[in-house]
């Protein structure tokens, strides 16, 4: 119970923020006050939990997990609506669409049964949409991306929930008939919950709904709607079907999808290393992330569920962290096409702090947490003779952050020699919520903060 | 097999087919409650009076915020295939998962009836959610896909737990907000509820609660998207 207070002021203020999103001041203020509070009720949970043991719980995953993660949540919302509102890209109803989608997360994380989860997880996913649907704040496109990304939503969730049902039915009520799900049911079972998953995270070939939103709406709005609303969902289904429930023989089944998890994050390093433009490399190199959480999906052994949460927690902050550095690399030099952000790390040393922050926070380093959890997912499924090469794999998407840094290091681009002084001040504010997403980040690859 | 469950499990179908078949907003958006209202007692919930309420709730909020959004926007895309294929097909899965689930009986713990109109549902949904930029059809979709996948789960496990009809409670309320923000953006975007279209030259940026209906020969089209005076 002791979750309550944080969704209590989630769904209140999240509420209110969002009913008052036509006065601008009044609606900022109460969903940044919530956000705030939010984080203060998560880390009184969490205190409480730790210091007092554990209190009444009868749901899906520890409270302590649930606790981390919403304070995470939370903090990271408030930086992203800072970091908008510096660069002058923040939607009206992002604040307040932050407050309810965490607070359906923790629903969602906390009970007792998957097909609640799942749902509730969708009703996350689809929350977060709103900010793309604000007048003025996304595009036409931005909108019709949302829509698309809704779809996607709701169809992941309806499968994974359908899915669900199958792979944990349990006796009949008069427990005459013993229930035996044929393999091949739960082998197709399996495979759905790990499309709905990777459809979810934007894993190619899924990648089209996410890349489309990710190109047309706020980037302020984006680790809201591509990162914490499907990392949620992908743990939701890694806290209750991976590994299956069922005891049957699903070699084939995990073996596609595993081939399935490396190739989309090979696929998605290639894409992010060919595209032009900041938000469809932050898509591409989300749905990297997104291959190595199937590997979860995929393992049959158990250690794999600890490590899955580690490395969709890291993920989460860790790309929040990366989406506030391009918030604001691009509110500075007025543009996100990479040709026009040459010389950016030249000229602006806090943001290649924030950037080299965000980087070695998405590949940490030999003994961190989330380097130790990507080990573990990449060579679990896997023959000891193949580890190494699964691991060479997931760790390709490093190269995104060597072009990102290369492309920093040229000779500077007018557009970013030349920034005016007015908005250097205004975006000292975005600057200084990248540099806290980094040091958050960090924390959390680092194990200083996780689950 | 119960005659009083057939005839809810026939009347939640044709009342999704009606929602997606029709070109009147309201009427799509009423069908789509009936079979909101209807979807939890072929589930089984009838024991549980809260979880009951809380879906019933849900069902009248997300129609009560989808028909402010559609307020003087009376026509929607429809089907593009007419009511009668669409219900055939809708017939034809749903007899498709009455005989899967008799052939399951024995494995599957609720009533065949539930996962007949599940899967009926579930195929009458997927065109209006997957294809087309009707932002009122998409909505409608998402939400007969959630009560589709709501019975097979019940066919498939029985009558689900407090706790799952809640949690779709809460995302049935979702979808009903998030569709209405979806219709009011693609309103103010196109005039009329087709996501991301343009607007033509000249015609208003918000149309007022009850305008006049299109020109003859475009039902319910608003009178911006008329000829130029």
């Amino acid at each position: 119970m002791s979750l309550l207070p944080f969704l209590l002021v989630a769904f209140g203020a999240g509420t209110m923020s969002l009913l008052t999103r036509q006065r601008a001041d009044i609606s900022g203020g109460i969903g940044i006050a919530g956000l705030a509070l939010a984080a203060l009720a998560g880390a009184t949970a969490l205190v409480l939990e730790r210091v007092g043991g554990p209190l009444g719980w009868g749901g899906g995953a520890p409270l302590t997990d649930v606790a981390t993660i919403l304070v995470l949540g939370t903090l990271g919302g408030l930086l992203m609506v800072l970091a908008g509102a510096g660069s002058g890209t923040v939607p009206r109803s992002l604040p307040g669409a932050t407050l309810m989608t965490l607070g359906w997360a923790g629903l969602a994380l906390a009970v007792g049964t998957p097909q609640a989860a799942l749902v509730l997880a969708t009703a996350a996913g689809a929350t977060s949409l709103l900010p793309m649907l604000d007048t003025g704040a996304a595009s036409d496109r931005g909108a019709v991306g949302a829509a698309v990304v809704l779809r996607v939503t709701v169809g992941a969730g309806i499968v994974a929930a359908i899915a669900a049902a199958v792979l944990t039915l349990g006796p009949p009520a008069d427990g005459a008939i013993p229930v035996r799900i044929d393999d091949a049911v739960a082998g197709l079972a399996l495979l759905a919950v790990a499309g709905a998953v990777a459809a979810r995270l934007g894993v190619i070939p899924f990648h089209r709904a996410a890349t489309r939103l990710a190109s047309a709406a706020p980037p302020s709005a984006l680790p809201l709607a591509l990162i914490w609303g499907p990392v949620v969902f992908a743990l939701v289904a890694v806290t209750w079907l991976a590994p299956s429930p069922i005891d049957a023989d699903l070699a084939v089944e995990r073996g596609i999808i595993l081939v399935c998890g490396l190739a989309g994050v090979l696929l998605g390093t290639a894409a992010a290393l060919i595209h032009d433009d900041l938000e469809h490399v932050l898509g591409y190199a989300i749905a990297t992330d997104g291959g190595i959480a199937l590997l979860a999906i995929g393992a049959p052994a158990e250690p794999v569920g600890a490590a899955a949460w580690t490395w969709l927690l890291a993920v989460a902050v860790g790309r929040t962290a990366l989406a506030g550095w391009v918030v604001a690399v691009g509110g500075r030099s007025g543009s996100r096409r990479l040709g026009d952000l040459a010389g950016w790390a030249r000229r602006s040393p806090a943001l290649a702090m924030a950037f080299a922050g965000a980087t070695v926070a998405a590949i940490g380093w030999p003994g961190s947490a989330v380097f130790t959890s990507r080990a573990t997912l990449a060579s679990a499924p896997l023959d000891a003779s193949f580890a190494p090469a699964a691991l060479a794999i997931v760790l390709a998407p490093s190269l995104i952050f060597v072009r990102l840094l290369v492309i920093g290091l040229r000779r500077p681009v007018p557009a970013v020699r030349d920034v005016p002084g007015e908005a250097r001040t205004r975006l000292r504010v975005a600057t200084v919520a990248a540099l806290v997403l980094a040091g958050l980040g960090l924390a959390v690859s680092g194990g200083l903060v996780g689950v | 097999m119960s005659p009083g469950l057939t005839a809810l499990a026939v009347a939640v179908v044709a009342g999704g087919v009606i929602a997606v078949a029709t070109r009147d907003a309201r009427s799509t958006i009423i069908a789509t409650t009936l079979v909101a209202v209807g979807s939890p007692i072929l589930a089984g919930t009838l024991l549980l009076p809260l979880a009951l309420a809380a879906r019933l709730v849900s069902a009248l909020l997300a129609a009560y915020l989808l028909w402010v959004a559609v307020r003087g926007q009376p026509a929607t895309a429809g089907s593009p295939i007419g009511w009668p294929a669409e219900a055939l097909v809708a017939c034809a899965a749903g007899v498709a998962g009455f005989a899967g689930a008799m052939a399951a009986s024995g494995a599957l713990a609720g009533p065949p009836e539930a996962t007949a109109a599940g899967i009926a549902l579930l195929v009458a949904a997927a065109a209006p959610l997957f294809v087309g930029r009707d932002a009122l059809r998409m909505t409608i979709g998402a939400l007969l896909a959630a009560q589709g996948a709501s019975l097979i789960g019940a066919g498939f496990a029985g009558a689900p737990a407090s706790m799952d009809q809640l949690a779709l409670a809460v995302l049935v309320a979702t979808l009903g907000a998030v569709g209405a923000a979806l219709i009011v953006r693609a309103r103010e975007g196109s005039g009329g509820l087709e996501l991301g279209a343009r607007r033509p030259f000249g015609a208003r940026a918000t149309q007022s609660p009850g305008t006049a209906p299109g020109p003859a020969g475009a039902p319910g089209i608003g009178r911006h998207l008329g000829p130029r005076p």
